[in-house]
């Protein structure tokens, strides 16, 4: 009976100095990581330059550097059926360590006069060799003529195709455009300039019947994080 | 128990709708080349008639009359173009009123005028002798912008001679009294750029 009664006075003892504060002091340590920081990243390393254009067959050097102000990608106040050329355009993702999702857009379209922008028609492709050229190896991102007017969404790469442009990556694009259709020939020379007979890009201009049309539109480059973001599509912009 | 269901169902209810919306923003950049221009260039023939006082007005029918066997006449006309372009000119004999057997020949050349540099002088002649007949004048080089040329059409009621300058209307009998004939002028141009056609006239 004793040791009943001892047991119980020792339960009584802990419990009062577990739960009721009898006991101030404790030996404790802790470890403090100070300082941390979460600051936002930037996404504004995209740029663009070109080393020039093809311009029925002829290269023309009127490109600009990268990081330099640009232009008009295209600009041709007298255009015929069967002028044809080729804007090429480097993409540049520096300053960031983000991957990017890469769409080519038409933006504002100001003048569209004369069946303009339905009559002259562009291609799209990666220029992977940086020549200006199509080369049959290298991905066309439109894959059949399309008309100015409507040369927008164009997936360079998206959550659904294309590889996106890497973080402090290059990549090349070409944009073929022809005052009438297009046309792009997998068995032509890709030695051969655009525009030339025997080249893989050449123009028909018998689809351009309308005189005195005018077409001035914005032309847009667009980057977009990749990085949680895996339902970006260039389509649902 | 019922109390118990209901409270997971709810925890996974709030994860749906924090998943569903935390991804409205990402950051992007976009570069613009603004306002990229194509504009179509125009092709346009411009054709004046040689007035009553030498001077070149609109494009308007010519009419000749009181023919007389061995009658000559001109037509002038003078073209521009507002584009590099190869030309064509044709002129086609539409109607002969009754007898039908009035001759004219035309011939076509600078006579002196600027219708093309002297290694273009193109001289071309043919005979209105049926219904349909057709004269073709084709320059050989394309016709440049800024230039004003002159095409002059010498017609005989008769026969030309070999060279042109005397028109000898003894082959006109008096059926051809009264005789009318109708004729159109046509002018076709065409580009020059992308159309070079090895430098032949592609009309």
């Amino acid at each position: 009976m004793y040791s009943i009664v001892r047991s119980i006075a020792v339960i009584g003892f802990t419990g009062a100095v577990a739960y009721t504060g009898v006991t101030g002091a404790f030996f404790t340590d802790s470890e403090s990581s100070v300082g941390n920081v979460f600051t936002a990243g930037t996404f504004m390393g995209i740029s663009l330059d070109s080393i020039g254009h093809i311009t029925n067959g002829q290269f023309v050097q009127s490109g600009w550097l990268a990081g330099q102000p640009y232009g008009k990608f295209f600009e041709f106040p007298t255009v015929v059926p069967g002028d044809s050329g080729v804007r090429h355009l480097s993409l540049h993702n520096d300053n960031t360590s983000e991957s990017a999702y890469i769409c080519f857009n038409t933006g504002t379209i100001t003048t569209n006069t004369h069946s303009a922008g339905a009559e002259i028609t562009a291609l799209v492709w990666r220029d992977n060799n940086f020549s200006g050229t199509w080369n049959p190896s290298e991905p066309m991102l439109t894959q059949a003529p399309v008309s100015i007017e409507n040369l927008t969404k164009i997936v360079f790469a998206d959550s659904t195709t294309g590889t996106p442009l890497a973080a402090e990556g290059r990549s090349d694009i070409a944009v073929a455009w022809c005052a009438g259709t297009v046309v792009a020939n997998a068995g032509g020379n890709p030695s051969i300039l655009p525009g030339l007979p025997g080249s893989t890009i050449t123009c028909d201009g018998t689809s351009m019947t309308t005189q005195g049309g005018s077409y001035v539109a914005d032309m847009i480059v667009y980057a977009e994080q990749v990085t949680n973001n895996g339902s970006f599509t260039c389509a649902g912009m | 128990m019922i109390k118990q269901i209901a409270l997971p169902i709810a925890v996974i209810a709030i994860a749906a709708g924090t998943t569903l919306g935390a991804t409205g923003a990402f950051f992007s950049d976009t570069e613009t080349s603004a306002a990229n221009v194509f504009s179509a260039g125009t092709l346009a023939l411009t054709v004046n008639t040689n007035g009553s006082l030498g001077t070149f007005d609109a494009f308007v029918p010519t009419d000749i009359a009181d023919l007389m066997p061995g009658s000559t006449f001109d037509v002038s006309h003078e073209i521009t173009v507002s584009s590099k372009a190869w030309a064509k000119l044709e002129l086609v004999l539409t109607g002969v009123s009754t007898p039908e057997n009035a001759a004219f020949i035309a011939a076509i050349d600078d006579s002196g005028f600027d219708l093309m540099n002297t290694t273009d002088n193109v001289a071309v002649s043919g005979t209105f002798t049926n219904v349909g007949g057709v004269i073709t004048f084709k320059p050989t080089a394309p016709l440049e912008v800024g230039k004003t040329y002159r095409v002059v059409g010498d017609f005989c009621f008769g026969v030309w001679d070999s060279m042109s300058t005397i028109c000898d209307g003894s082959s006109v009998n008096d059926d051809s009294q009264g005789a009318s004939v109708d004729g159109a002028f046509t002018y076709e141009v065409t580009q020059y750029v992308n159309n070079e056609n090895g430098e032949v006239n592609p009309l």
